[in-house]
């Protein structure tokens, strides 16, 4: 197995969802003033339960935001996916893995995120992700 | 650039043989070498084609086709098991007396179990093979300089490619002629030295090709494609500024709408306050007191569903993945449980002990195989992430707090949830408040006062959808202001592109000019090479030619096709004898040396077999003319260097050589006098 020890700098998107995250946290928008990261990781963890992940992506130039932003407890739930994937604890050995894992997990759970933020009905959007959270 | 000597030791038919070729005066640059045909003469041009390229270039007589390079007599006296060396060496010189020394050594083996005696005697083994050496020594310096390409410095000199054009085999006279033309165009543009010009050429071809595709990659785009985008952009951002403008405009008088509702509101209101009835008085009081609360609470609900939105929107990735972490947590604890983690020792601390051969005792096991082999079987049973206790450990914490993170939210969530209850109704019980207060007003039995509070009513609804217009307005706004962002963003890219783009052509123009410029300057060159060379081949050809009346012109047209024009006006190199082929050839090969820039020497094999004795004499008069200032060797049979040819090549001649051959059972010896 090969090792990458060392954890990437930058945390990409796919080109094409930049405009999502971007809608979501605008002035006006459902998540306003939010920072990316807590979208990125509500995205992954949305991806992760609902078994959809992107695999090829076009990652966006620059990047959506540094991994430094993350604190501790963040990134252990981006471990505790890759490690829940692999079934073994020797996922954590390879780090750019673990968060190319995280990456494609938000590709596909940002398309959720977005049908649930911007759907027609009227319901606010906390109580549509309560109800997302008892499926 | 002349040959000072030649030294063959075991080529062929020469054993050990040294040729002289420079003379005390300088004016006498030819030298002549007689011998019989299959005497030695081809293979003495192979010879140094061989210390030159590494190859015999031109064509072995039959007698020795088959047979290795070394000397037959030499190798059956070898006896099996020994090792005899091929070489031939050259000094060359050139006019300020620079130097070059050329040498190439070929081991021969006479394989063992050899009798000395029969057909197999000259079975030999290429034995070994020693590359070119060459040293230079630089005018007025004395010590040698061992060249590290050789190969590459005699290409410089002679190149392969065209040594035939140097190493003249008169033997193969027709086929310079029946040569592809192209080949021979070739080779005069290789002569001709324009090769550096060819490098420009190309060079300016790939760049000009890769110029826009290296600079801008996928944008690129024709300038008026560029333009276009540019102008659209700029119509687009006009277009959308205008908008604002017009937006912002409304905004600010839906403002000043606002603001006079809002005068209106306080007027009446002040009106009800200062009503002499005191009733009507409090209850105006009371109205715009709940109605402050009112504004409060509803602008603290709006904060509150935001916190607690916030707040489900970071937790909830945790209680999505639960499952994931539960499971991680598992594994760490089933390792802990196993007391893998912290593990027993670290594996660099085993790494340092081998490495330093002193166990933490002080014991010396840098001779204990065991021991080490002890130490590598715990390394090799060492699982790695035992390495990592301290990650797996802090993971299974972090995890730990991120798990109890749920229930803070939960306790949290009702916290939230109680609050906003609270204030949602306090909300409608003021809501309420506020209507009966005015539905109160609305039926006082005094009409000034259902008046006001009509007035009132209906400013505050204006001010209330105006408030709402303002919101929505804003927005908007905001959405034109995004989109101005963004049409400038692409206007600018699009401009440092049209910038980028008009730099590119600007470099493009000046590429085709001077790939124009370089194309032209070959083309002249080679035009006035070709007609230089025509010139001489003409003025030579019909000066040696002995019916000199019978041919009127010499032409050689672009691919270096050569015509001879009868005073008929035909064209008759179809029906030239093999003499006036031979004089044609002659004339070519000396034009071409003339006119090409190399500085090598010139060998002539048989120059004169097959022409007859006028126009023999009238070539040995005139050659050392068309040849001036290089170093001719002819290689000739004594029916070609008859007296009178002598005598008319004497004035140029440094030396005169004839080659005394005895002819062996295989192959023969052959032995270079000089005769004058």
């Amino acid at each position: 197995m090969s090792e990458d020890r060392e954890e990437p700098q930058i945390i990409y998107i796919d080109r094409s969802d930049k405009a999502t995250y971007d809608k979501l946290v605008e002035k006006g928008g459902p998540l306003e003033g939010m920072e990316y990261k807590y979208i990125f990781l509500l995205a992954m963890a949305l991806g992760y339960i609902n078994n959809i992940k992107t695999e090829s992506i076009e990652r966006i130039p620059g990047g959506l935001f540094r991994t430094s932003y993350l604190n501790t407890y963040e990134k252990a739930i981006i471990k505790a996916i890759a490690i829940a994937e692999e079934g073994s604890l020797d996922a954590l050995l390879d780090k750019r893995k673990i968060y190319s894992l995280a990456e494609q997990y938000a590709t596909g759970g940002i398309k959720i995120l977005q049908n649930i933020a911007f759907d027609k009905f009227g319901k606010d959007l906390y109580k549509k992700l309560l109800d997302e959270l008892k499926r | 650039m002349k040959i000072e000597y030649i030294k063959l030791k075991n080529f062929r038919q020469y054993v050990d043989e040294t040729i002289n070729f420079l003379s005390e005066d300088e004016n006498r640059n030819f030298i002549v070498i007689v011998a019989p045909n299959g005497a030695g003469k081809t293979n003495l041009v192979n010879a140094i084609t061989w210390c030159l390229y590494g190859k015999e270039l031109h064509q072995l007589k039959e007698k020795y086709l088959g047979l290795p390079l070394i000397n037959t007599t030499v190798l059956k006296n070898m006896k099996p098991g020994t090792t005899v060396n091929v070489e031939v060496e050259m000094m060359m010189v050139d006019e300020n007396n620079g130097k070059i020394f050329l040498k190439r050594t070929q081991g021969f083996r006479k394989p063992e179990g050899q009798s000395g005696q029969g057909k197999n005697d000259n079975d030999v083994i290429p034995a070994m093979d020693q590359p070119l050496t060459m040293l230079r020594l630089n005018p007025g310096q004395k010590d040698w300089i061992l060249v590290q390409d050789p190969s590459y410095i005699v290409n410089r000199l002679i190149p392969q490619s065209i040594e035939e054009y140097f190493f003249f085999d008169c033997e193969r006279l027709d086929k310079y002629f029946e040569e592809a033309a192209g080949e021979i165009r070739d080779a005069v543009f290789k002569i001709s030295q324009l090769q550096l010009l060819e490098n420009a050429i190309v060079h300016l071809d790939r760049k000009k090709e890769s110029l826009f595709k290296e600079e801008l990659g996928n944008k690129r785009r024709d300038a008026k494609d560029i333009e276009d985008r540019v102008r659209g952009l700029t119509e687009q951002l006009d277009e959308m500024k205008k908008i604002k403008d017009r937006e912002e405009k409304a905004l600010a008088n839906l403002e000043m709408e606002k603001e006079e509702a809002e005068q209106e509101e306080r007027k009446y209101s002040k009106l009800l306050e200062s009503h002499e009835n005191i009733n009507v008085q409090e209850l105006e009081k009371r109205r715009n007191s709940v109605n402050a609360e009112l504004e409060t609470d509803k602008k603290k609900l709006r904060e509150l569903e935001k916190e607690r939105l916030n707040m489900l929107v970071k937790i909830m990735p945790t209680m999505l993945i639960k499952t994931a972490i539960d499971k991680t947590s598992g594994f760490i604890a089933k390792k802990m449980d196993a007391g893998e983690i912290p593990p027993d020792f670290s594996e660099k601390f085993i790494e340092k002990i081998l490495e330093t051969g002193r166990c933490i005792c002080g014991a010396d096991i840098s001779n204990s195989d065991e021991a080490k082999k002890k130490l590598e079987a715990l390394i090799k049973g060492h699982d790695k992430l035992s390495n990592w206790s301290n990650e797996l450990l802090n993971l299974y914490h972090d995890l730990e707090i991120v798990s109890k993170e749920i229930d803070h939210f939960k306790e949290k969530e009702v916290i939230y949830d109680d609050q906003i209850r609270e204030i949602e109704e306090r909300i409608r019980r003021n809501t309420i408040t506020v209507n009966e207060i005015s539905d109160k007003l609305d039926k006082s039995s005094i009409e000034q006062i259902r008046d006001w509070n009509n007035k009132l009513q209906e400013w505050r609804k204006i001010k209330d959808k105006l408030s709402e217009d303002i919101g929505w307005k804003k927005a908007q706004i905001d959405q034109i202001r995004a989109q101005i962002s963004k049409l400038e963003k692409l206007r600018s890219d699009a401009i440092t592109t049209h910038e980028k783009y008009k730099e590119l052509k600007h470099y493009d123009a000046f590429c085709e000019e001077c790939l124009r410029i370089a194309k032209k300057v070959k083309d002249e060159i080679m035009r006035d090479v070709k007609n230089e060379i025509e010139k001489k081949t003409k003025e030579q050809f019909l000066e040696l030619i002995w019916k000199e009346k019978t041919y009127t012109d010499v032409k050689i047209d672009d691919n270096y096709k050569i015509s001879v024009i009868h005073e008929s006006g035909m064209e008759a190199i179809g029906t030239l004898s093999a003499g006036e082929r031979q004089v044609l050839a002659l004339s070519f090969m000396a034009a071409l040396n003339s006119v090409s820039g190399f500085d090598a020497p010139i060998i002539i094999d048989t120059p004169l077999g097959r022409i007859s004795r006028e126009p023999k004499i009238n070539i040995a008069k005139n050659l050392p003319n068309y040849l001036k200032g290089k170093q001719v060797t002819l290689l000739v049979t004594e029916e070609e260097y008859t007296h009178e040819v002598r005598e008319k090549l004497r004035p140029s001649v440094a030396k005169e050589y004839k080659i005394e051959f005895k002819e062996q059972e295989v192959g023969g010896l052959a032995k270079v006098v000089e005769i004058r």
